[in-house]
Formats: C-alpha cells, sequence, structure tokens
C-alpha cells in the first residue's frame, strides 16, 4: 500500500516510479500530476505578479499584498451576497477598490517610509500593515469561510484530467496578464517612465518624469491586479482573513525563482513551483508538500541567486 | 550629575591621580541595578503570592481564534459567553460573580503553554476549559499539574488525554477511539466498503484519528489501499486527490480540521470523486458554514459525526441554551463546539458550588463526583480515583479514566427532492435514512 513515504523509504520508492515512467506504466498519472502542478502554478503566478511588478520599482517586498488579494476577494463577495452582482462585475469592483487603496497605503505610509529610511523602512510598514489589514479583516468579517461562486462552472476533460473550468481559466489570465503587463512595460512610453523610475528615481525626475505619480499608480496597478486575483481564485480556494497570509509565502518563494521585479519570472517561477510541489508529493511524499518548493528555493539562491531572469525592470 | 559625583566619591574609588576609576563606578552602578531588580522581584512574588480576598471566580477559557481553525474557535467562544451570561444571570457561583476570560491559542501549543502561565500567574484562574487541539493541551498537562488547575476538557480527541490519567484533567467529548468506533468505522463496515482511502492532517489529531481508524477498520477485515498525510495549512489537494483516484476507492476517511475538510470535499466534487467521504470536523455539518464554501453539489455525499443536531434536544437544557444563543447571537444554529464549551463551564461552576471553595484539591473531588445535565446528556465520569481503571495497562480500560461521552450521531448530506438534507445514518434506532455510497 502507497503510504506517507519516510525518508528511508525514499530511494526504493523513486527508484520504482522511474522505472514505471521509462516502461510508460505510468505516464498517463505523471502527466495528472504535471498538468496539476502546472495549473497550481498558475495560480501562484496570478498572485505573485503584483508582487514582482511593486519590486520592480520599489525594490521592496510588500508584505501587504496578500491583504489586497484577500480584500478583494472579500469586495467581490459581498457584491456578489448583498447586491447579487456577478463575480465579473465582482472583478472590476475588486480591482478598483485594491487600486485605490493601494494609492492610499503608498501615499500615506510606503513612500514617506522609503523616502525616510529606504527600503528596510517601508518593508517593515509593509509588515506592519499586513498585521492591521488581516486583523482588521478578522474583527468585521469574523473568521467564517466563504467562497465565490464559480465564473465558469464544471469541468473539462484534458487528455483523460478532469480540470476545472476556473482552475483553467485563472491559469489562462495569469499568461495573458503577464503577456499584457510586459507588453505594457516595454512598448509603451508609460512603462518606460515606470522602468526608469525603477532604474534611478532621481535621474528620472531629472528627466521630467513624475516620478511620484509613476510609483503611486504601479502600487496601485499591483494592489489591483492582486484584487482580481483575489477574485479569480476564490471560486476555486477558500476565502477567508489569513489567506493572504498562506499565499505570500508562495509568492516569495515564487519571486525568488523566477527573479525579483520579472513578470516573465512571476509566470515561469509559478509554474515551477507548482511542479515541483506536485511531483514531489506524488512521488516522494505529500506530507512534505510545501517542503519542496523550499528545496527548490534553495537550490535556486545557491546556482542563480538572481533568479531565471533575474532584475528585469531596466 | 553634581549629586552623584558626591554620592561615590571617595577615597576607595579614588585613583592615585585623584581622578574616580571608571570600572569601580561601573561595579557599583552594575550592583546597586542588580540589587534594585531582586528587591523588586521579591517583592512583586510577595505581592503576588498574598492572599487576597476573592472577589469573582474565574474560569479561563482557551481556544483557537486565529488560524486553521478559527472558525471552530469562535463557536467556542461564544458557548463560554453564553455560560458566563447565565450563571451571572443566576447569582454567579458561591455568591461572587463569574468571569471566563477567553485567550487565543492561534493553534500553537507554546501560546497555549504561555496561556496557562498567564492564567496562573496573572489572571489567577480556578479553573480551565477549552484547548481545542489535543496536543495543545496534552503539552501543557505538566502545566496544569503543576500548578494544580482543574480542567475540563470539551473538545479534544486523542486518547491520551484521559489514558495518561491526569489527576486533573477531565473530558466531555468524545475520543478519537470512540468517535471512529460509532462514526466513520462503522459505516465502512456497514457499507461493506472494499477500497478504503484515508487523508490525514500532519497534527495530533489527524494523526492519531486516522491511526485508530485505520487500525479499525483493518481489524474488521477490510483493505485500506491508500493513506495521504498532508500539511494542515495546504490550500490545494489535486496531487493528493490525483492519488486517491488512482486506487480506484470506494470510501474516503478524511481526519482533518478547519479549511482543509471543505476543500477537499469541495476538490473531490470538481474532480468527479463521488464516493463516501468522511469528515472528521463537524464543521462539515454546519449548513450556515458550508453552504458559504461550497455548492449544493459539491456538498452532498459528505458524511460526518456530531454530538447536536439542530431540532433535537438531548436533554431539558439543550434547547434554553439554543434559545439564549440565538438571543445573543442570532445569526445561526450553534455547533455543537457552542454546546461543548458551555457544558465545560457548567461543569466547573457546578463543581466549584458544591465544593464550597475554589481550592484546587476539593474542586478536582467534586469534579469527580459531577452529575450534571448538560446540552447533550448527564455528564458523570467513568473512572475516577474512588473508582478507578480495572486494568491499568490497558489504553482502552485508562481511556474511560475523567472520561464522559456525550451520545454520537453519524449523518450524511444528501440531495432529497431536490433539497440539501441532512440524514441521520447511525445510530440506527434514530435513522431518517441509509447511507448513499456513490451518486451522479
Amino acid at each position: 500500500m502507497p503510504y506517507c513515504f519516510t525518508f528511508n523509504g525514499i530511494l526504493p520508492h523513486l527508484f520504482n516510479y522511474r522505472i514505471d515512467i521509462i516502461m510508460l506504466q505510468n505516464i498517463p498519472q505523471f502527466f495528472t500530476f504535471l498538468l496539476n502542478g502546472i495549473l497550481i502554478g498558475g495560480m501562484y503566478s496570478l498572485f505573485a505578479l503584483g508582487l514582482a511588478v511593486i519590486y520592480g520599482v520599489f525594490r521592496v517586498m510588500n508584505f501587504a499584498h496578500g491583504e489586497f488579494y484577500m480584500l478583494g476577494g472579500y469586495v467581490a463577495f459581498f457584491m456578489w451576497s448583498l447586491f447579487g452582482l456577478p463575480n465579473l462585475v465582482g472583478v472590476l469592483a475588486a480591482v478598483g477598490a485594491m487600486m485605490l487603496l493601494g494609492v492610499v497605503l503608498e501615499r500615506v505610509f510606503v513612500t514617506p517610509m522609503y523616502e525616510k529610511g529606504g527600503e528596510m523602512y517601508a518593508l517593515i510598514i509593509t509588515f506592519a500593515l499586513s498585521s492591521i489589514m488581516w486583523t482588521s479583516a478578522l474583527l468585521a468579517f469574523g473568521p467564517f469561510h466563504k467562497a465565490l461562486p464559480y465564473i465558469f462552472p464544471g469541468s473539462v476533460e484534458i487528455m483523460g484530467v478532469i480540470v476545472g473550468l476556473d482552475r483553467l481559466a485563472s491559469f489562462t489570465v495569469a499568461v495573458f496578464a503577464v503577456a499584457i503587463f510586459w507588453i505594457f512595460i516595454y512598448r509603451t512610453s508609460y512603462g518606460k517612465a515606470i522602468r526608469a523610475v525603477a532604474h534611478d528615481k532621481d535621474v528620472a525626475a531629472l528627466m521630467g518624469v513624475n516620478t511620484d505619480r509613476i510609483q503611486m499608480m504601479t502600487f496601485g496597478l499591483a494592489a489591483g491586479l492582486a484584487g482580481a486575483a483575489g477574485v479569480l481564485l476564490s471560486t476555486t480556494l477558500i476565502l477567508d482573513p489569513e489567506i493572504g497570509q498562506i499565499l505570500i509565502i508562495k509568492a516569495f518563494v515564487v519571486m525568488v525563482l523566477g527573479g525579483m521585479g520579472s513578470m516573465r519570472g512571476a509566470l515561469v517561477g509559478g509554474i515551477l513551483l507548482g511542479v515541483t510541489e506536485a511531483l514531489g508529493s506524488a512521488y516522494i511524499s505529500t506530507a512534505y508538500g510545501n517542503t519542496f518548493g523550499f528545496i527548490l528555493l534553495i537550490v535556486m539562491l545557491v546556482i542563480r541567486p538572481s533568479g531565471i531572469f533575474g532584475y528585469e525592470m531596466k | 550629575m553634581g549629586f552623584q559625583v558626591r554620592l561615590i566619591r571617595s577615597e576607595y574609588f579614588q585613583t592615585s591621580s585623584g581622578e574616580l576609576g571608571m570600572e569601580k563606578q561601573r561595579l557599583l552602578v552594575t550592583v546597586a541595578v542588580i540589587a534594585i531588580i531582586g528587591i523588586s522581584s521579591i517583592a512583586v512574588v510577595l505581592f503576588m503570592s498574598a492572599p487576597t480576598e476573592k472577589t469573582e471566580v474565574v474560569i479561563g477559557a482557551l481556544g483557537p481564534l486565529t488560524g486553521p481553525a478559527s472558525y471552530n474557535g469562535e463557536e467556542m467562544l461564544r458557548g463560554v459567553r453564553v455560560a458566563e451570561a447565565e450563571l451571572n444571570e443566576n447569582g454567579g457561583v458561591l455568591g461572587l460573580p463569574v468571569r471566563v476570560p477567553f485567550e487565543d491559542t492561534k493553534s500553537d501549543l507554546e501560546t497555549a503553554i504561555a496561556i496557562i502561565e498567564k492564567f496562573k500567574w496573572d489572571t489567577k484562574v480556578d479553573g480551565i476549559t477549552g484547548f481545542y487541539h489535543s496536543g495543545n493541551i496534552l503539552g501543557a498537562t505538566s502545566k496544569i499539574s503543576e500548578y494544580q488547575i482543574p480542567t475540563v476538557a470539551p473538545i479534544t480527541w486523542s486518547d491520551s488525554v484521559t489514558s495518561q490519567m491526569n489527576d486533573y484533567i477531565f473530558r466531555i467529548c468524545p475520543t478519537n477511539t470512540l468517535i471512529v468506533v460509532a462514526g466513520s468505522g462503522q459505516a465502512a463496515v456497514n457499507m461493506g466498503a472494499e477500497r478504503i482511502a484515508v487523508m490525514a492532517s500532519l497534527s495530533d489529531f489527524g494523526q492519531t484519528g486516522a491511526d485508530v481508524f485505520t487500525q479499525y477498520v483493518e481489524d474488521a477485515g477490510l483493505e485500506v489501499v491508500i493513506r495521504v498525510d498532508f500539511d494542515r495549512e495546504a490550500i490545494t489537494f489535486y496531487t493528493e486527490l490525483a492519488l486517491i483516484q488512482a486506487e480506484n476507492p470506494d470510501y474516503l476517511h478524511v481526519h482533518s480540521t478547519g479549511r482543509s475538510t471543505m476543500l477537499i470535499k469541495k476538490q473531490m466534487a470538481e474532480l468527479g470523486m463521488n464516493f463516501v467521504m468522511y469528515s472528521a470536523d463537524g464543521i462539515i455539518g454546519d449548513e450556515a458554514v458550508v453552504l458559504d464554501v461550497m455548492t449544493e453539489d459539491e456538498v452532498e455525499g459528505a458524511t460526518f459525526a456530531t454530538m447536536y443536531v439542530p431540532g433535537t434536544n438531548a436533554t431539558t437544557e439543550t434547547a434554553p441554551f439554543v434559545a439564549r444563543y440565538k438571543a445573543m447571537y442570532g445569526d445561526r444554529e450553534p455547533h455543537y463546539f457552542a454546546l461543548h464549551m458551555y457544558d465545560g463551564v457548567m461543569a466547573l461552576a457546578d463543581s466549584i458550588e458544591r465544593a464550597g471553595t475554589t481550592e484546587p484539591g476539593a474542586v478536582v473531588t467534586a469534579l469527580e463526583a459531577l452529575n450534571l445535565v448538560g446540552t447533550r446528556g448527564r455528564m458523570e465520569f467513568t473512572y475516577t480515583s474512588a473508582n478507578p481503571p480495572t486494568n491499568l495497562t490497558d489504553p482502552l480500560d485508562t481511556l474511560y479514566w475523567h472520561q464522559w461521552t456525550p451520545p454520537i450521531m453519524f449523518l450524511q448530506w444528501q440531495v432529497l427532492g431536490g433539497n440539501l438534507t441532512k440524514v441521520l445514518i447511525y445510530p440506527e434506532a434514530l435513522a431518517t435514512g441509509t447511507l448513499m455510497e456513490t451518486w451522479t
């Protein structure tokens, strides 16, 4: 009986599965795990993308990113439960609300702290904001779990693997979001201004770029992205005040894997993390699913600390 | 500054050049600071140890208000608030008002132990109820014994909580063994399940419960084809469910708590896994909660054990409790966690009243003689110091030390006539339907 594999049992089981794959006996099952890992990775990417954008401009890890995700989900939940509005309207409302909140927090807390004490101060203030936001959400909404109704109900079979349509949709959105952002950053004048601020804020200001506005809009944009992710993923995952605290850890790992401040890295890093966790769980032990991602993180830090794509905002 | 110089200027501290020796100054300051701290500490200890006249009876409560089991913690909090209000309306205990401070364990053992310390030295409780996680109460057992705090555990299910035969710990809820025997194990055996899968969270509750279930069904001649363990913080289970699906089971036993059980059922439905799924966490039996997370189709087929079914009144105390709960909270039926905690507070209050004192030894003696009608039945303990277990080496006998087990019911969500309904499967004498093994 296959069971929670202990360390002593890893090698024989790995050997057995490797033989199975070589003998083509378990290819369908391998594909199941791989596809599930890719789709889960897409979820991570969708969540991590906004974080990558903020780091790209501010060089600051935004600890409050998970709370923008969570609050975005709640905005859509209340739109649906109180007014009966569909999730697609909820996405727009979540994006708008989180952009506004992001702009306010950036103006009032993040940038002043950044100017006062640099990246460390800004990091600390985002950590404090994260605690305040999720505690406030816990008091306001209670610990009771919620979920949003499916945007695309039902499942589809892909080469023998059953996949929920919403999961497929969130992966598709993640890919498109990265593509759109990449085009925006590298093919528009506004994107050029963002890259200029990310590269050297003072020089950008001297060149006539309104750096305050760029920072404000970037933070708001990233918060809006997180809010959208909160809606799209809350149909499949559970929504509660603490969900952001769980996902932010994944996002940090994704960023390190893909490259800090890299949008392509957010996508590839997310998929890499999802696949690693899925295959590690499937072939070594489900008990240590999260551990495999951290092992990969350590390996990446050792062999390529800049991540797969490195820092891209230049 | 001048005063300080005069204070320490003496021949002893002056160097040959006439200046004050810096090292000797530092030494004097250090000694002075240590002396001040030492004297203050002694004063604090003496103050805290000094007997003071009691102005209230304090029953400490603790549970997970944050973390993966926060929903359950909220219900626990509500239960103690109902008890506290009722006791004070009826004159309190020993003629004194009752206070039930509730502390958040955050589902963390170190935090739970810190709370015990606080209850002992700061809050000065006369008894404790709560915990929720068996690992928390087991880890805190030595402190409970050291501080001699009468403790009633209303929700911790590990057999060890009572089989360890601690003098100060009492339990008024099922154990893992009993809940499995009366619930999921019985269902699997009666169904004649041929291929059983087991999922368990990496927690004290998950691991011990899954072990008990596996042992029970294997002893009954059934086969467990796969066991999958998972991190209790996990939010996606597609890999785990794919592993299970590959074994083609006809019964899934999930021993976990909090959000994971609902996510597992939800993701099972997405993957088209329509066979019996038992959730050890009674949360899946709360309609108001599950329908905020899942659709009716996704909930269908989930089975669970409970000690309270809304609309049923196990005793004369059940309906008044429910009425008071709704008057205070209004939004939903109470979950059995609330009833358990209410009974925990009432058991302690009753024992303190009968003892006529809050002295721990007397309260423990009174607890051992408990004969109180609670919301789920008449609470009295099987084995006590006056009636010890007959076989001290058999954990299935010592299990009943300071143990009272409420009636256990086994239910399944079924869609009947287009309506999602909780169908009582066991005990058969009360059954309103039969177990649905598969569905489309």
